[in-house]
């Protein structure tokens, strides 16, 4: 479908649009021609992916000043999808533009091929399969270099995507290490610049990674071909020209238009400093799933340190400085070379200008004092800052002690108290502390260390201080708690200190900053307002979108009482209540055996979950449950939670039935979609708040209420709600599917938790299904899927839909649109030219 | 375990009916609050709302397609699979009264006529799954009255069992021992499974997917299931990859009508169609003898009877008691030209009738010339009405004039229920009438001889007389 939004022509890949998608894209194309923020809430699985790549690839088309698309998600598999449906957009518009030439795929596939539209009545056995499958049976989307011309997408898009050397390298040998650290270490081991320049000396002396060396021998002439690459085909690629994927990605980059990775390369300073310093002002970014960014920004700033990191790193100090004494017997020129670099401040010396391969660190502070400045001269001398950073660690495990000794305790601080106590202790001056994480990673280039990840520990220490050093003034936005036992496992002492972060903004305001447009999207943003606060920032739109249906798929219940009308709640002083242990069982086995195929239940920790199963062994509740269903249960171990899923999932495909119980806030509640029969419910057993005896949390809420004025209640619903909504939004991922959200708490009938459910999850929530028994819920549950059980009707599903010529209706012709506009005249003459044309 | 009853009532043996919150609870299924909280009366639709419903769910569940011509099997081999686990033991609130199970059979029973009505050349069979085992309750054949005394006995073995001693639904040892008999029928017939449960999991030996699908793709089985209580997925993935339907109960006339569906034989499947283009079936038409003494006759394979009439096979001279029948001695097939006719009216299927409103009666334009001195002659306690095109006999037959609009075609009774309704038109409000119309001679049916033309006639009187 090609149609005139506002004056901007969209390039949608399938023939029928849902109410909701165009109104998304309205809102998208408002905000990106005001240049502002905006906050979008759409309903899972009504293809909000597509929607935001078919509008923002068409206006980059329609404004050639446009920047990079930049794509920011969570895990690689979404990556991947992502990069599927850039490829489908990407394909549909050649196609339009470039009618003549012939197609990369074969145009045989069904006219409504839209993840859940498609079907018509002449497939009615493929119509429920799952999305993925579909797309497997209607011929993939051309990937990799486009053939075509024109390049892909008719005007010669790049788009790419990054991510670690363990997801991107071909080499044999690297590739055959298990985890990140090891891939990145052994292929630092044959990229970085000092084992290149040795091997080029001497050729042999040391082992060398082929790909980077045909990569860099082709120099700056390797430019990628114009197309849509995914991770499999970077390397496809990649091996067929012998150049290194993830080196040439990086530096394709700079001249990609379309860019999707990871949340940490925008977000977290120390990678965000290597991959986004060169996009434009102009970039559109684009977060994601977002629901949890604030706590993403939160991390990426919070330092952890314990006992065993501080030992690791007084090992790690004492190898440096046999290193250094090594180097000044056989080489002391480099270190004389280094003093000279760091007197002339950290810019010139190149720390930030680093070749790519070696700059595997960079500040975490943003403060561009700091890098202008030279380094103070205490610490120029490798080994003077080695006793520097030994005197921090010394320092630090005292106060660790002392955390965890007789007279210790939880104790918060704010950064300036601690920083005075440590220039106090250790008689160091505060101004070179700044400097101790970039002074430490000049050490170890100096150095010529590979391995950098011996070096973790010490790195956390150098980054601690410096961050500490660095946010001491001002309003306090950081907090020092201390806590001598840290582990969840009572009676073990495992004391730790962390460096939190309170305030979320610090993170993502360079980023609100220096692009114009960030768009902050995900099924579950309610409630909306929150948003702006937290982060800090105004946006231009921030909308909220419903559902549109052709059936009720989804059926929300609230139960607050059990069949002995007792009412059930996980409040802290009722949850080990036998009554409401025992009522909370019961009203999982009867679900459990009203309801077909797979049932997900969540409690709101695994402690919780834990004690709750033990009890419920005792009476014998779990073999009542396991004739109906098989039981699953997620652990802390992820080997055994993806056995565990693995195996549900089997056991969902051959009629067993079974049930999966997991926590709230654990893996399975992200990420991993329990859709169609695989999710036939969704219970929440209790509202998940965070665990609120948490001293980061407690500073944390109480930075919020004094200076974002943000109820400390509030908050805590707030956080719960759009987790408990981020669980049972997992249920339903299209709009053939149906679903029932279980909400098994007393309170979720007040109105500040529900009011907070997002408002698609609102719009099925009627007075009846709230406020029920466990026995008026059963009777709810068995009509509903009796309802759902009836074949979808492709009329009513059609309905919903709308054609081209609807979406024309709903865009009256506005012939100018706004002075200074000058291009809109003529687009909308070829507009109608074009619609004319598709529709004749 | 001992839990207190309310909360655990797995064995559904609950001693008094007041306890029973599960089934049968009259007022809570019929009287139910909307979201404002008043009071409705469910399924409160109008007669025509449940008409219009059951017609387009018919017409989407009805893989028979009736409006198009397709190849259809003319000799079908059918199992019912039925569900006799714990899970049918149970009472239904919207399977009235009794046991799932016993429902089941009900309406079976109902099926058998039906089915040997519809298909007198084809083959009907039963199998039950309990305890997760399946077991053969009637085998193949063309004798309702054994299917039918079967089903009695299962019904009673049934009701003097408790639901723990039935145990859990197989569904993959049922299809095992469905397929493994049908697999040996001739490749010509359409072999269908027909599973009826009630469960909401199955205990298999294996995989499904991976040990018992291929085999049932490979013999060309279909696989439709229906589902008594709500959707299990492997039922719905069997019967797309079959080419199977599947349904979920509504009630028990959306399970009665589903059941009707399955006795219209289903198209032939694609790849089949192709592999045998057209085949010959030897057939015998055999001569209906009687004699003076009872002589013994086959009745089935295994038994022969005592009986005066007899059908002797034009091949090997047996006598065999009832037709249609594959004769005992040579496996000959028995028939009668009438059952051939039959089957293939599946062929020829009358067009579904199309919806087209009443036109309304208060402006009403069309002058009427006067009433028909024949109808008015006919009696003499009849009265002539106000609308003059009218005249009422015996206060219950209207008779119209030449008006087609107003009159079904095939009944001659006018679309409005009574004859008060046609003199007020205001009544016509709460009672809204139906008419159909044939798409092919234009003619108007009312709601009752649609159902019939369709269901049982399987023709059109309008085009016939075309």
């Amino acid at each position: 479908m090609r149609f005139n939004l506002d004056g901007l022509e969209v390039f949608f890949p399938y023939d029928r649009i849902y109410l909701e998608q165009h109104q998304y894209m309205r809102c998208l194309k408002q905000s990106l021609d005001a240049g502002g923020h905006c906050l979008l809430e759409m309903p899972t699985g009504t293809g909000k992916t597509v929607c935001l790549l078919s509008l923002i690839t068409s206006y980059q088309y329609a404004n050639p000043s446009a920047g990079k698309l930049i794509y920011c998600t969570r895990t690689v598999p979404e990556m991947n999808h992502v990069m599927e449906e850039l490829a489908t957009v990407l394909d549909y518009r050649a196609r339009m533009l470039h009618p003549e030439e012939p197609s990369e795929v074969e145009i045989t596939r069904p006219s409504g091929d839209m993840e859940d539209i498609g079907g018509t009545a002449t497939e009615r056995s493929s119509k429920r399969a799952r999305k993925v499958y579909r797309r497997k049976e209607s011929g993939k989307a051309p990937m990799g270099p486009s053939s075509s011309r024109a390049g892909a997408g008719g005007s010669g898009v790049l788009a790419l995507c990054l991510s670690s050397r363990r997801n991107m390298c071909i080499h044999e040998r690297v590739m055959a290490e298990s985890d990140r650290e090891a891939v990145d270490s052994a292929c630092r081991s044959m990229t970085a610049s000092w084992v290149i320049e040795a091997s080029q000396k001497k050729p042999g002396s040391m082992e060398t990674c082929a790909y980077y060396d045909n990569f860099q021998a082709a120099g700056e002439s390797t430019s990628m071909p114009s197309g849509v690459y995914d991770l499999d085909e970077l390397q496809k690629w990649g091996k067929s020209r012998g150049w290194c994927p993830y080196y040439l990605t990086r530096q394709a980059i700079n001249h990609a238009n379309i860019l999707v990775f990871n949340y940490q390369y925008m977000l977290d300073p120390k990678v965000a400093k290597l991959v986004s310093k060169e996009l434009g002002a102009e970039s559109i970014v684009v977060f994601d799933e977002a629901h949890n960014i604030d706590s993403v920004c939160i991390e990426a700033l919070s330092v952890t340190i314990n006992d065993r990191g501080l030992e690791q790193a007084t090992r790690s100090l004492g190898r440096l400085s046999s290193e250094v004494s090594r180097l000044k017997a056989s080489d002391s020129q480099r270190l004389q070379q280094e003093y000279q670099n760091l007197v002339n401040g950290l810019i010139d010396q190149g720390l930030i200008q680093a070749p790519a391969n070696d700059a595997a660190l960079a500040s975490n502070v943003l403060d561009p004092d700091v890098l202008n400045e030279a380094v103070p001269g205490n610490i120029r001398r490798a080994e003077h800052f080695v006793q520097f950073m030994r005197k921090v660690v010394e320092h630090l495990k005292t106060r660790l002690r002392s955390v965890a000794g007789p007279t210790g305790g939880v104790r918060s601080e704010t950064p300036l108290a601690f920083l005075h106590r440590m220039t106090n202790g250790t008689s160091l001056e505060t101004k070179p502390l700044k400097f101790a994480y970039s002074r430490l990673s000049s050490l170890l280039r100096t150095l010529q260390v590979s391995n950098l990840d011996d070096y973790n520990a010490l790195t956390d220490i150098a980054d601690f201080v410096s961050l500490l050093a660095t946010y001491s003034e001002g309003v306090a936005k950081f907090a020092i708690i201390m806590e001598p036992n840290s582990s969840a496992i009572p009676g073990v002492t495992d004391p730790v200190i962390q460096l939190a972060c309170l305030d979320s903004s610090l993170a993502i305001a360079p980023l609100f900053k220096r692009f114009g447009s960030v768009i902050i999207t995900s099924g579950t943003l309610s409630p909306i307002d929150l948003y702006p606060k937290l982060l800090q920032f105004e946006p231009c739109i921030s909308e909220s979108l419903s559902m549109s249906t052709f059936r009720p798929c989804i059926r929300p219940l609230v139960i607050t009482r059990g069949s002995d009308q007792l009412a059930v709640s996980t409040r802290y002083e009722d949850r080990g209540d036998m009554g409401v242990v025992r009522n909370y069982g019961a009203m999982l086995v009867e679900l459990c055996s009203t309801i077909p195929d797979g049932v997900v239940a969540f409690f709101t920790s695994y402690s919780y979950m834990e004690s709750l199963i033990s009890e419920w062994d005792a009476i014998g509740i779990l073999r009542e449950l396991t004739k109906s269903k098989l039981v699953f249960i997620e652990t802390k171990d992820v080997v055994e939670t993806t056995l565990a899923l693995d195996n549900y999932r089997r056991a969902c495909d051959c009629g067993r039935g079974a049930v999966f119980l997991s926590v709230a806030r654990g893996k399975v509640s992200e990420g991993i979609n329990f859709d169609r029969h695989y999710g036939r419910a969704v219970i929440i057993f209790g509202v998940p708040f965070q665990y609120t005896l948490s001293h980061v949390l407690r500073a944390r809420l109480e930075y919020l209420q004094t200076h974002y004025q943000i109820r400390e209640q509030d908050f805590l619903n707030f956080d719960a709600l759009r987790q408990a909504s981020q669980c049972v939004g997992r249920v339903i991922r299209s709009k053939t599917d149906y679903g029932l959200m279980i909400l098994a708490d007393s309170r979720y009938t007040r109105h500040d938790k529900r009011s907070k459910l997002p408002k698609w999850i609102l719009q099925f929530m009627d007075d009846s299904c709230i406020n029920l028994s466990t026995d008026m819920a059963i009777a709810h549950v068995k009509s509903f899927l009796r309802l759902m059980g009836q074949p979808v009707d492709q009329e009513a599903l059609q309905s919903v839909l709308l054609t081209v010529e609807e979406v024309i209706r709903m865009n009256p012709a506005r012939p100018t649109i706004s002075a200074g506009e000058g291009g809109a005249m003529i687009m909308d003459g070829q507009n109608s030219a074009a619609i004319a044309s598709s529709s004749a | 375990m001992s839990a207190p009853a309310s909360t655990i009532n797995e064995t559904g043996a609950t001693t008094h009916t007041w306890e029973d919150t599960g089934g049968g609870n009259l007022w809570e299924t019929t009287v139910q609050e909307d979201a404002e909280g008043r009071i409705v009366v469910a399924h409160g639709d109008t007669l025509a709302q449940t008409i219009r419903k059951r017609r387009k769910r018919l017409e989407q569940n009805d893989h028979s397609q009736r409006n198009r011509r397709v190849v259809r099997d003319m000799i079908r081999y059918v199992y019912v699979l039925i569900d006799a686990s714990r899970w049918t033991r149970q009472k239904d609130p919207v399977l009235p009264p009794g046991t799932r199970l016993h429902c089941i059979l009900q309406i079976l029973q109902q099926f058998i006529r039906q089915y040997y009505d519809q298909n007198p050349l084809s083959h009907l069979g039963f199998i039950y799954v309990k305890n997760g085992e399946a077991e053969i309750l009637s085998p193949l054949s063309s004798n309702s009255k054994a299917h039918s005394l079967a089903l009695q006995s299962l019904a009673q073995v049934a009701s003097t069992q408790t639901p723990h001693q039935a145990g859990e639904f197989s569904l993959q040892n049922g299809l095992e021992v469905a397929g493994r008999s049908l697999g040996h029928q001739p490749r010509h017939g359409s072999r269908e499974v027909v599973v009826l449960t009630a469960a909401l999991s199955t205990c298999d030996p294996g995989y499904i997917l991976t040990d018992t699908l291929p085999k049932l793709k490979q013999a060309h089985i279909r696989v439709s299931s229906f589902a008594l209580s709500a959707e299990l997925h492997i039922c719905r993935k069997l019967a797309e990859e079959t080419g199977g339907t599947m349904g979920v109960c509504l009630d028990k006339a959306h399970f009665r009508e589903w059941m009707q569906g399955q006795s219209v034989p289903p198209p032939t499947l694609k790849d089949q169609v192709r592999e045998l283009s057209c085949e010959m079936i030897r057939m015998g038409f055999p001569v209906r003898v009687s004699s003076e003494m009872a002589e013994s006759v086959h009745a089935t394979r295994e038994k022969t009877i005592l009986a005066r009439t007899a059908y002797i096979c034009p091949q090997c001279q047996s006598k065999n008691a009832e037709l249609p029948v594959d004769c005992a001695v040579c496996g000959l097939k028995l028939v009668l030209a009438s059952h051939l006719a039959r089957s293939f009216h599946h062929l020829f299927p009358v067009a579904t009738f199309i919806e087209s409103p009443l036109p309304s009666t208060t402006n009403d334009d069309v002058p009427m010339t006067g009433i028909p001195s024949a109808s008015v002659a006919v009696s003499s306690s009849s009265v002539a009405l106000k609308m003059d095109y009218l005249s009422q006999l015996d206060g219950k037959l209207l008779i119209s004039a030449k008006d087609d609009e107003r009159c079904c075609f095939a009944c001659l009774r006018p679309f409005h229920a009574t004859a008060a309704e046609i003199i007020s038109p205001t009544l016509q409000q709460d009672g809204e009438a139906l008419r159909m119309q044939c798409p092919d001679c234009q003619n108007y049916f009312c709601i009752d001889c649609d159902a019939f033309l369709h269901e049982t006639l399987h023709n059109c009187p309008g085009c016939l007389r075309k």
